[in-house]
């Protein structure tokens, strides 16, 4: 801003200098002139316009220079310049080429018109004259001298001064004697100026030493004529007589006036073509100075109206390439500058709707981000699906439910997800009719054999519409109740359990003690027979009675809230310690797979130990009779959805369980066995997940019965907080 | 690079036109010799000088264009920064012209206004190739027992030539009739 500030005014700079152009021009002009004062001015003068041409020259070619740069990087603008300088430049070239030729040819003729044969002519023939008028007088008094100088030879050395003042009778003769060596021996002159008479020059006196007399015209001061004679004395050679004669004034100043317009005329035509020149080169000068100031002008306004223009494009620019931020500097009030305000205002408008439409786009990118922290928090799986049946969103909790990975398969037909997981394909199967039926909502109970064993899925659908009543496509929304059945369905049995110990317990006693004292009191009347039937009838009697109280008490066990104390334990040790209380010949032979690196877990030892000898004894009592069979106890650290646990692995070479039972095994009373109370899994199954671990029969396992207990680590491993951190 | 050599090209250029002297010719003006003489209490100058004018000039002056001749002297002292005012400066203007009534050259000494006639242009270069007894001003600055730089220069005065010619005569070598600065110690 300093800067600008600073310049002066772009118009003024232009005027000032096209003034002192011309003041310089107007000056040159004058000098030309040769009268003129300033004709002593005048080389210093072209001097200095030369010099101006030079700079301005300099400045143009430094414009062009940066025109052509700006063309050849294709800058904004340098097309409108260099069009518009082309055609001021052709435009004013034009016009002063014609006037500068035309003036050069008027010159020309003028210069030349001056000079004519006949004045030529004339001129030699007034010199001419003027010398044959002089040249008589001339004749004269050279013969006058001579015989002066005759006269003079007689006479002896020592008279020759008087002699000279006799025989001098022309009264504007100056007469002098004078030897070789220049020594004056006589003089006599009646209007002598200057003490010492004036003696010929070495030439004349060359020439008259060769016995030629000597006659000339001589000027003194501007208009003075004087004939100057020498002769030598006869006989006599080393006297000389010198009589210089004035010339009457009349004819002095006639003569003189011819001479000097001879000699200006001579002048003239000797500066002919010189004159032709420097009149041409002052043209020409002028011409250049002015054409180059007005092309360097033309530049500097050209350059200031095309700025806005310039700015324009460069500011378009811009904003095609997505600144909206771009502000151009209004340095007109004009009607570009208008332009570029309006400008200014349109980007501004663009930069406000972008950042509104920003705005807009990060609100529903907001919301977008809610709703997907929304679904995964949501323990339900929901996804959507579009009318061609495209997965289009699927939450954390459907990875889960329904163990697949659906962020793959995001935008992909519904159909190769299901290629991918056949689990999945038996759950669209089952509800394909509902999805396909497109109706507003519906509500669909079902069993799922996944990966993770039997799931019990509540499905429900949601149809979505557009705008428009368009379909466009449904959410699904699974609750895996699996666990939320078995807990009724344990809640149920606890009661049921509960009651039992209660309502059959308690009558139990009464029934055992009535049959003993029965027994007591009539095995002293009865015999034989009767007393049999007796012994028999109440040793049945206190022995169910004895098995009820058994069965109740095993009920009373399952339906007691337990207490657990959890601690960080070594699972592989509790095994060791489980399996060594089993003899070889108890019927089952251990196979111990056993990770040595396995962490703690968090559990009960006593609680634990049941669940295993639980697991065993039901393996052994599946066994056939008399036979004996192979158990594998495996453990490994598994990880399942981002959690670190032990998998506790038990499989047999039993009978296995059937498939329809496996869905309701860890329940009361289901077993395939003939003996137990068919408490046992459930006993099992309760302690584990009160232990806060799972259990899961493998029904993918063919050799037998296998189960799969995971229990939670008493602390984290380490790298797993790592990889959370 | 492109550059340096154009400002190379340009200087050499410029050099050509600001130094014609630089163009050997046959013609000039030469000092062969040059002296402070005592002449009582005055001291003098006396030079010997060989004028070579070229065929244009002579031609000129016989067309009726007056030519002048520049002489100039500077006396300095040494001890002097080269930029201060020489202890003596003084010039001579000397003018030829012909007169074609009376077919003779008259030689003018501008400055005193002293006119000499003479019947050829030879005279009238060999009277001025003896330059003898110039009183020249500021003489009396100088110190005895000092020694002083002196340098003569003769040239012919472009600026006096008629206007039309002057042009010419600064862009044409031939006009350039100068000598080298003659230099001597004076001891006064």
């Amino acid at each position: 801003m300093a800067r600008r500030t600073l310049r002066p005014p772009l118009t003024l700079s232009i005027i000032a200098l096209f003034l002192a152009i011309l003041v310089s021009l107007h000056l040159m002009s004058t000098a030309t002139q040769d009268a003129s004062e300033l004709g002593e001015m005048y080389s210093s003068l072209v001097l200095t316009n030369g010099l101006a041409s030079l700079i301005l020259l300099g400045l143009v070619g430094a414009n062009i220079y940066w025109l052509s740069r700006q063309l050849k990087k294709k800058a904004a603008g340098s097309n409108l310049t260099s069009r518009m300088i082309f055609l001021f430049s052709l435009l004013s070239l034009a016009p002063a080429s014609i006037v500068f030729y035309y003036s050069v040819q008027f010159l020309d003729r003028s210069v030349d018109s001056w000079f004519d044969v006949n004045v030529d002519q004339a001129m030699d023939d007034a010199l001419e004259l003027g010398q044959t008028a002089l040249d008589e007088r001339m004749r004269n008094l050279l013969k006058e001298t001579e015989q002066i100088a005759q006269q003079l030879s007689t006479s002896p050395i020592s008279l020759l001064g008087v002699r000279l003042g006799e025989l001098n009778e022309n009264e504007d003769a100056d007469l002098t004697l004078f030897s070789r060596q220049g020594q004056i021996i006589g003089f006599n002159g009646s209007n002598t100026e200057t003490m010492t008479p004036n003696l010929p020059e070495i030439g004349i006196m060359v020439q008259v030493r060769q016995g030629k007399p000597y006659i000339g015209l001589e000027t003194i001061g501007h208009d003075g004529l004087q004939i100057r004679a020498v002769v030598s004395l006869i006989g006599e050679d080393a006297i000389f007589l010198q009589a210089i004669y004035r010339i009457p004034r009349q004819l002095a100043q006639l003569t003189d006036s011819v001479q000097a317009a001879y000699q200006h005329y001579k002048e003239l035509t000797f500066l002919r073509r010189s004159l032709k020149f420097t009149f041409t080169l002052t043209l020409s000068l002028i011409l250049l100075l002015s054409l180059l100031a007005a092309v360097w002008a033309a530049f500097l306004s050209i350059r200031r109206i095309v700025e806005p223009v310039r700015l324009l494009a460069i500011g378009t620019r811009a904003i095609a390439e997505g600144d909206y931020e771009k502000r151009l500097p209004v340095k007109d009030r004009g009607e570009l500058g208008f332009l570029v305000e309006s400008f200014n205002t349109m980007t501004n408008k663009i930069a406000q709707a972008r950042d509104e439409a920003q705005q807009s786009k990060w609100v529903v990118e907001r919301q977008r981000a809610y709703l997907e922290t929304v679904l995964a928090s949501l323990s339900s799986a929901v996804l959507s699906l579009d009318a061609e049946l495209r997965v289009l969103t699927a939450n954390q909790s459907a990875n889960h439910i329904l163990h697949a990975d659906f962020e793959q398969y995001i935008g992909w037909p519904l159909a190769v997800l299901c290629g991918a997981y056949p689990h999945i394909a038996e759950l669209m199967s089952q509800l394909e009719l509902s999805i396909k039926s497109e109706v507003p909502s519906w509500k669909m109970e079902l069993t799922l054999n996944s990966p993770a064993g039997r799931q019990e899925l509540f499905c429900r659908g949601s149809s979505l519409y557009g705008n428009d009543d368009h379909y466009e496509g449904l959410v699904l929304i699974i609750d895996d109740v699996t666990a939320l059945i078995q807990a009724q369905r344990s809640t149920a049995w606890s009661e049921v359990a509960r009651r039992l110990a209660h309502e059959i317990k308690n009558p139990l006693t009464p029934i055992q003690l009535s049959a003993e004292r029965l027994r007591h009191k009539l095995a002293k009347t009865l015999e034989g027979p009767d007393l049999e039937v007796l012994e028999k009838s109440t040793r049945t009697i206190v022995q169910q009675v004895e098995a009820m109280k058994t069965m109740v008490n095993a009920f009373g066990e399952y339906a007691k809230p337990s207490i657990i104390q959890l601690r960080p334990l070594g699972i592989n040790p509790l095994l060791e310690e489980v399996v060594a209380l089993y003899p070889p010949n108890a019927g089952l032979h251990f196979t111990l797979q056993l990770d040595p690196h396995l962490p703690d877990v968090l559990g009960d030892p006593v609680k634990l130990r049941q669940v295993i000898h639980n697991l065993i004894k039901n393996a052994a009592e599946a066994m056939p009779q008399g036979q004996s069979g192979k158990m594998t106890i495996k453990t490994a650290f598994g990880v399942s959805f981002g959690t670190g646990n032990i998998e506790l692995r038990l499989s047999d070479d039993g009978p296995g369980i059937a498939p329809d039972q496996a869905e309701r095994i860890f329940e009361p009373y289901v077993t395939s066995k003939t003996k137990g109370t068919g408490l046992g899994l459930a006993i099992v199954r309760r302690i584990i997940e009160e232990l806060g671990g799972q259990i899961k029969l493998d029904t993918a396992y063919r050799h037998g019965a296998s189960f799969i207990i995971t229990l939670p680590l008493a602390q984290p491993p380490t790298h797993m907080n790592d990889e959370q951190r | 690079m492109r550059s340096k050599r154009l400002i190379l090209l340009w200087l050499i250029l410029l050099h050509g036109v600001l130094a014609p002297r630089a163009w050997s010719s046959p013609y000039g003006i030469f000092i062969t010799s040059a002296a402070v003489m005592d002449a009582g209490d005055i001291k003098t100058l006396s030079a010997d000088i060989d004028y070579r004018f070229n065929p244009s000039a002579i031609n000129a002056l016989e067309e009726g264009i007056p030519l002048t001749l520049l002489i100039s002297l500077k006396i300095r002292d040494p001890e002097r920064l080269w930029f201060q005012q020489p202890i003596v400066e003084d010039q001579r203007h000397i003018q030829l012209r012909y007169q074609p009534l009376a077919k003779s050259f008259q030689v003018a000494d501008l400055g005193s206004g002293a006119v000499q006639n003479f019947a050829s242009l030879a005279t009238v270069l060999d009277t001025l190739s003896r330059l003898r007894g110039w009183k020249f001003m500021g003489q009396y600055a100088l110190e005895k027992n000092k020694t002083y730089e002196a340098m003569l220069r003769f040239k012919l005065d472009i600026e006096s030539l008629p206007l039309p010619l002057r042009l010419v005569a600064y862009l044409s070598p031939e006009w350039h009739l100068e000598s080298e600065p003659y230099q001597w110690r004076v001891e006064p």
